[in-house]
């Protein structure tokens, strides 16, 4: 955009609005991705029409996706180890993929804490074999977490 | 601002480093080693380098193209393969071997296991070992400008002193990555870059350090131990081979474990073994060890440590044995139950082994001194044999048996002696001499050669053992008097000293009363 700036807005004004506000989109440029919140855990929108809510704390435009780059990047893991040297949480990255991989929900759960993952992007950031580990250890830990609920609400009836 | 916006879950950003960014950097980090190898042994080397670092690209090139898989010979990783294979190779290897050692790492250990990420051991060093199998001669020809001589690993393997200067520089007998100044700037490169696990390579050589400073029989001795760190590809092994990404646990805690169960096994195979290529194997076996080191040892993540604090402090101690994972102790216990079932072979088949190793020292003795009817021994010098080294300037020779031959008549015709030195290339060299009366050698016969075929074995064959026969002298000199065999000096040497002793002692202590 043409100048970063911090705005206090009301609730449901919309991104377009703010856009307009700050002086637009730079010369040139065409956002090809927008992103509620940032770069790291910030939440794809399909179109600038969006209202903000109380939660929403950014507005990040990408000239460039570098996720659609990636997917045509993505190599076999490489054990490198990157992920376990930066996950804030101390966890092991690669191996909570590989125990995905193998349906090996008790080790991912149990053994490797899966799930302690705060999905806060970093693995996958760093992953030089552009792995989508965060977007895996998100919907893993969901799933588990739903078969857990079931379980309990099954056992009370 | 009606037109649709890409969708993907997050993060939305990528780091710079890729797969083939990685490569890109451990090749460059391997360029100072391999630049001063290639000015060092001249241009052959870069022949090597170039035959294993291109093939090892086309194979994997081919095998992309056959089973339609992705193209993973573009990452790099085959190059590196390929390279670091090289710098494992003496310079006057010939062609042949990069190119099948090449073709073995590639399509055997990495693509049959399932490419990029799958290999189960070390590529390069499983080649390495494969063609130091399958090719003992054309993999240990060392030398400088066809110069043969004998490596300093194994010179230190045979207890001598060796230049550490020239083996800092690389320019010691010896494999073309063998500049260890080359490949501490690379390695520290890399370890500073954070491309390589400072546990991992620092635990190797503290492991391996410690280990030959305890065990090694010299102690602390600085020179000793430098030596040892600087010969035989402890420090090529420890920042490039050890820290292969695929082949080494994930979590710290693993790699520091695995990193100094490489040390500990690559100092124990060194002095036990004997052999200059302890390391290549050690690595070898740690890598199978990785899979059960992932398994079982995982870093905690920062919620769980303390509690594991408490549970260690006793306050929630379980049994002993369920803190022991199951295959740890399956596998204790069948290595025990096959210790048992070996020693128990051994001790069975001893006394017939022993037997038939009298009766081949007794072969022995009927072909140096044919003239002979029968051996008396000579008990009284008894003072002699075994135990202590004999004489000087021998190296650590024994006199195992001395023996006098008489004929049908009882009139003494020669005297025999068994001598073992143990400075063969690969353990003891044990070989009988029979000397007439007047001093003339009758011969020499080998009761215990287990050199490098092709190698050290040759001096098995009748045109180097034919050398003594008729010589009168009271020491012979290799080159001169016997002329030693191109690539086999250690073992010449040692025949040599061998003969020399067991000359000495029929002179001196038997003829000399």
């Amino acid at each position: 955009m043409q100048t970063p700036s911090n705005f206090i807005a009301r609730d449901g004004t919309t991104f377009a609005q703010l856009l307009e506000a700050s002086g637009g989109v730079k010369a040139g440029c065409t956002p090809k991705k927008a992103l509620s919140g940032g770069p790291m855990m910030g939440v794809a929108v399909a179109s600038l029409d969006v209202p903000i809510q109380k939660n929403t704390n950014a507005l990040t435009l990408l000239a460039d996706d570098r996720v659609e780059k990636a997917e045509k990047e993505m190599t076999a893991c490489l054990h490198c180890g990157r992920c376990s040297t930066i996950c804030p949480n101390g966890l092991v990255p690669a191996l909570m993929a590989d125990a995905i991989n193998m349906k090996n929900w008790e080790r991912y759960e149990t053994k490797l804490y899966g799930l302690e993952c705060i999905a806060c992007g970093s693995c996958t950031y760093i992953c030089p074999a552009r792995r989508p580990l965060t977007q895996m250890f998100k919907q893993t830990k969901a799933e588990i977490l739903a078969r857990k609920r079931a379980a309990q609400a099954g056992g009370r009836k | 601002m009606n037109q649709r916006l890409n969708l993907s879950a997050g993060p939305h950003v990528r780091d710079i480093w890729s797969t083939s960014f990685i490569m890109k950097m451990v090749l460059l980090a391997l360029m100072p080693a391999t630049v001063i190898g290639i000015i060092t042994f001249g241009l052959h080397a870069l022949w090597v380098i170039l035959t294993s670092v291109i093939t090892a690209v086309l194979t994997e090139l081919v095998f992309d193209k056959l089973t339609g898989k992705p193209d993973s010979w573009k990452d790099g990783s085959a190059a590196v393969t390929g390279l670091m294979l090289a710098l494992t190779l003496s310079a006057e290897t010939p062609l042949y071997a990069p190119v099948i050692g090449s073709i073995f790492a590639i399509l055997v250990v990495k693509c049959a296991f399932g490419g990029l990420g799958k290999n189960f051991v070390n590529p390069a060093l499983a080649a390495r070992c494969f063609l130091l199998i399958s090719f003992p001669n054309a993999m240990t020809v060392y030398g400088i400008d066809g110069v043969a001589s004998a490596t300093p690993c194994a010179e230190l393997a045979a207890g001598r002193v060796v230049d550490i200067t020239s083996m800092f520089l690389g320019s010691a007998n010896g494999v073309i990555g063998g500049s260890i100044l080359g490949l501490m700037i690379g390695g520290l490169a890399l370890w500073a870059f954070d491309i390589i696990h400072g546990q991992i390579c620092f635990s190797v050589l503290g492991g391996f350090t410690l280990f030959m400073a305890l065990f090694g029989g010299q102690g602390f001795d600085p020179g000793f131990l430098a030596a040892h760190l600087c010969g035989g590809g402890v420090v090529l092994g420890a920042f490039f081979m050890a820290t292969d990404y695929v082949t080494s646990p994930m979590s710290r805690l693993g790699q520091t474990f695995y990193g100094v169960l490489i040390g500990v096994l690559g100092a124990l195979f060194r002095i036990k073994g004997q052999s200059a290529d302890s390391f290549s194997y050690s690595i070898i076996v740690a890598n199978l060890f990785v899979p059960l080191i992932d398994t079982y040892i995982v870093d905690k993540p920062y919620a769980f440590r303390r509690r594991a604090l408490k549970i260690r402090s006793g306050e929630a101690k379980k049994p002993l044995s369920q803190r022991i994972p199951k295959p740890v102790i399956a596998l204790s216990v069948i290595a025990l139950l096959s210790g048992l079932a070996l020693s128990g072979v051994f001790s069975m088949t001893k006394s017939t082994i022993d037997e038939q190793k009298n009766a081949a020292a007794a072969a022995a003795y009927k072909t140096v001194l044919p003239e002979a009817e029968s051996f008396e021994s000579f008990s009284d010098k008894v003072e002699f044999l075994g135990g202590e080294v004999y004489g000087t300037g021998y190296g650590r020779v024994y006199i195992k048996d001395a023996l006098v031959g008489k004929d049908a008549a009882g009139n003494v015709v020669g005297y025999a002696v068994s001598v073992t030195s143990a400075e063969g290339y690969d353990g003891n060299v044990t070989l009988s001499i029979g000397v007439s009366t007047d001093g003339v050698i009758n011969g020499i016969s080998f009761t215990e050669l287990h050199e490098t075929p092709g190698k050290g074995m040759l001096c098995g064959e009748p045109a180097f053992m034919d050398q003594f026969a008729g010589k009168q002298a009271d020491q012979l000199t290799l080159g001169e008097d016997v002329d030693g065999i191109t690539g086999v000096t250690i073992t010449s040497k040692a025949v040599v000293n061998a003969v020399n002793a067991g000359l000495d002692f029929i002179n001196t202590k038997i003829r000399g009363e």
